[in-house]
């Protein structure tokens, strides 16, 4: 597993391209036959029937503000474009039948595997959050009631807490705007605390997407708008974009083993925003 | 307050409180091996290993917020963020080693399965929010550091479920009312970094809880 220089790698493996290699970009599904196209990603990573439970969904640990917002961006799903995505319990039940590229995934014999954002099971005490996607507009909001096992300082939600929400809203949404895949930079501004209990509204937009990369930025504030609680750019997540049909396993494995050598160079790059 | 006096009452030497920063069966072999690497230096080379509770209240006893933040509360089972899974082994395993004269900090920390991203790798919020943590406990330490103001990660590699990373924290300045923090997480060996990342705390003091 190449585990040193999966990012230099795939930085690498952009246009410029070392001579003699083909030009590989190995996507999340290298054998799969679909396009990638904006509807394709969503309707694959909604499925209409599914035996996972959804905890995007109301529960009795919700707060009015929460019920009240759920409601209003449900009604927006019938009208104006915007899709209510699904949350299952580990994320590998998003990506059923695909897998990580450059052989990074691992094989495993533990079954109990959770997404970190739904690590916690007991209605209300974690991350309560459903996040709304608009395909057309690149743009998401989550809704995030976050419980007392998110504390930080007494009463109200650790500031990291709200930074792994950020990153996996911006995950979802530059996986769903345009196969990203990993997160390059994370850069946060906080203003307020957020109180525990109650609710946040994370506003994501897809600033630009250039050189494989996604560009996003996040604003959290209070439902009134009256409150700031923290503000998130330049967060960049590589974009795998698809290819022409994989290469052979042999031509797959020269490739590999040429990036990871020319990836070298690469461990130092700092990622300026 | 001093340093000094800050550590000691941030680890005080009798308590009933659990800490669980402490070895258990979930602990690989790296992370034990370099859990002791450390102990020994709390004994020669001023370092202290930091006792870490399940709620952060319980770390500001006698404390409480400024400017009127304090919230009354009813409720009763409250977690500071990174100690939120009780399973062992199966959410945050960190232990953090402070030196407040070189105003340093070492964060062990190994994820485990909860903590999931990528299939079989931390999840980059799992990180974010380490960090966060440590920086917290590092600034507070060092200069009454009491909110994130900012925090900025670059993320390089992927950390495996189950392995080690080991957070450098390093305080470079103290400016304004804010401390400025850097960091490192890397693998043992250092031939795999993990991230980079800065943050700034602002500087405020706890208030005494009055005994009204």
């Amino acid at each position: 597993m190449i585990r040193r220089s999966f990012l230099g790698a795939v930085r690498l493996g952009q246009h410029r391209v070392l001579p003699g290699v083909p030009q590989v970009l190995p996507r999340l599904s290298p054998t799969s036959a679909f396009g990638s196209s904006a509807d394709s990603l969503v309707s694959r990573f909604c499925p209409e029937k599914t035996d996972l439970k959804d905890y995007a969904l109301p529960n009795a640990s919700w707060c009015p503000d929460m019920l009240n917002l759920y409601q209003e961006f449900l009604e927006k799903t019938k009208t104006d474009g915007w899709v209510k995505l699904p949350s299952f319990k580990s994320n590998r039940d998003h990506i059923q039948g695909l897998k990580l590229p450059f052989g990074l995934a691992v094989a495993s014999d533990k079954s109990d595997w959770r997404i970190f954002t739904r690590c916690i099971q007991e209605e209300g005490q974690g991350y309560e959050y459903v996040i709304f996607f608009h395909p057309s507009k690149k743009k998401s909001i989550c809704l995030f009631q976050p419980g007392p096992y998110l504390e930080g300082p007494p009463g109200f939600a650790h500031g990291g807490s709200l930074a792994a929400l950020m990153d996996e809203t911006f995950s979802k949404t530059a996986y769903l705007a345009g196969e990203g895949l990993f997160t390059v930079s994370l850069n946060i501004r906080f203003k307020n605390l957020i109180p525990v209990g109650s609710v946040a509204i994370l506003n994501v937009d897809v600033e630009k997407i250039e050189d494989q990369k996604l560009y996003m930025s996040c604003i959290a504030q209070s439902r009134d708008q009256q409150t700031v609680y923290a503000k998130s750019s330049g967060k960049e997540v590589l974009s795998l974009n698809p290819l022409p049909p994989s290469p052979s396993r042999q031509t797959e494995r020269r490739t590999l083993m040429m990036l990871a050598q020319a990836g070298t160079s690469f461990l130092e790059w700092d990622w300026h925003l | 307050s001093s340093a000094d006096s800050l550590v000691s009452r941030f680890c005080p030497e009798k308590t009933d409180l659990k800490d669980y920063a402490l070895p258990n069966a979930s602990w690989c072999p790296d992370m034990l091996n370099l859990y002791q690497e450390f102990l020994e230096k709390t004994k020669t080379d001023g370092w202290v290993k930091l006792p870490s509770f399940k709620s952060n209240r319980d770390h500001i006893q006698g404390l409480k917020l400024p400017f009127g933040l304090a919230v009354a509360s009813d409720k009763s089972d409250w977690r500071i963020f990174t100690r939120c899974i009780q399973e062992e082994g199966q959410g945050y395993e960190y232990v953090i080693f402070f030196h407040p004269s070189k105003k340093k900090s070492i964060c062990l920390f190994q994820p485990g399965p909860y903590l999931e991203g990528p299939p079989g790798f931390a999840h980059g919020g799992s990180l974010a929010a380490l960090m966060d943590e440590t920086f917290s406990k590092t600034a507070y330490l060092a200069g009454e550091g009491l909110f994130t103001v900012s925090l900025n990660i670059r993320f390089k590699n992927l950390i495996p479920v189950g392995s080690v990373a080991i957070l450098n924290v390093d305080v470079e300045k103290i400016e304004d009312q804010k401390l400025y923090m850097s960091c490192i997480a890397q693998s043992r060996d250092q031939q795999t970094v993990y991230a980079k990342s800065s943050g700034v705390f602002l500087q405020l003091q706890l208030e005494e809880e009055s005994s009204q």
